[in-house]
């Protein structure tokens, strides 16, 4: 399994939104890791999340590789992530976070 | 990126001090690591089994840009610590802070690579040129 952690702010995005993205984000894992994505979808509570101090409009998605990525391969799976979570959040730039992570080391969870 | 994660038990941080440790953090951030202030997440949760508490009241985790030094480190740990036992009245031993490195490599915000810590400004720069629409314009500033 892709570990995939979703960080949303409540009332962000309706049920329909999150199941457009989920799909994606399980399409995005077959493709490029051959294996299935197990999402964690989690909600900031209102009044919860904050960025640069002030209230958070941010979405944060934070994909973990099942092996080890040279840049060259990351780059471009990052931007495709980015595309396509900022396509179906309707966020801009500055409001979408994305993380493509090596797997962790023997040892480090 | 960074992003810092709270978790707590049931009340023990009032919605009323949420935005005095998110105003907190981030300065402290800021201060210590000299990173904008736009980078700085944090959330807060209640319960939240994906950072267990230890059997502490609160835990908050801090993912950072790799490149920071231990002193450095100490020095958020230390001072966030305190922040949060000050702004909660909980006490300091019941309150985890943790960080871990995150290469900036690895991390996609504004619809660029993070920089490396200390090559923010040019950073700032190539983003305050680029007017972020979505994909086409990435493809403009290359």
């Amino acid at each position: 399994m892709i570990p995939v952690m979703v960080l949303v702010q409540q009332g962000q995005m309706h049920e329909g939104v999150r199941q457009e993205l989920e799909h994606e984000i399980e399409m995005f894992a077959q493709r490029h890791f051959i294996d299935r994505a197990a999402i964690d979808w989690m909600e900031v509570p209102e009044g919860s999340g904050f960025t640069a101090g002030e209230s958070s409009t941010s979405v944060v998605v934070s994909l973990q590789s099942n092996r080890i990525l040279d840049q060259s391969v990351r780059v471009p799976l990052l931007e495709e992530l980015s595309d396509l979570c900022m396509r179906h959040t309707h966020r801009t730039p500055h409001e979408m976070v994305v993380a493509v992570r090596d797997l962790a080391p023997i040892g480090e969870v | 990126m960074p992003l810092y994660i709270c978790n707590s038990i049931p009340g023990a941080i009032p919605q009323s001090a949420k935005p005095q440790i998110a105003a907190d953090v981030t300065d402290i951030h800021c201060k210590v690591t000299g990173a904008p202030r736009s980078f700085v997440h944090v959330f807060f949760f209640e319960d939240a089994p994906q950072q267990p508490l230890r059997e502490r009241s609160a835990f908050l985790f801090g993912s950072i840009r790799e490149g920071r030094t231990a002193e450095q480190k100490q020095e958020l740990v230390e001072a966030i610590r305190a922040s949060m036992s000050t702004h909660t009245g909980l006490s300091p031993n019941a309150i985890i802070v943790d960080t871990a490195d995150i290469p900036a490599g690895w991390v996609m915000e504004g619809g660029a690579l993070l920089p490396e810590p200390g090559h923010e400004e040019d950073w700032l720069e190539a983003q305050s040129i680029w007017h972020p629409i979505g994909p086409d314009a990435r493809k403009d500033a290359r």
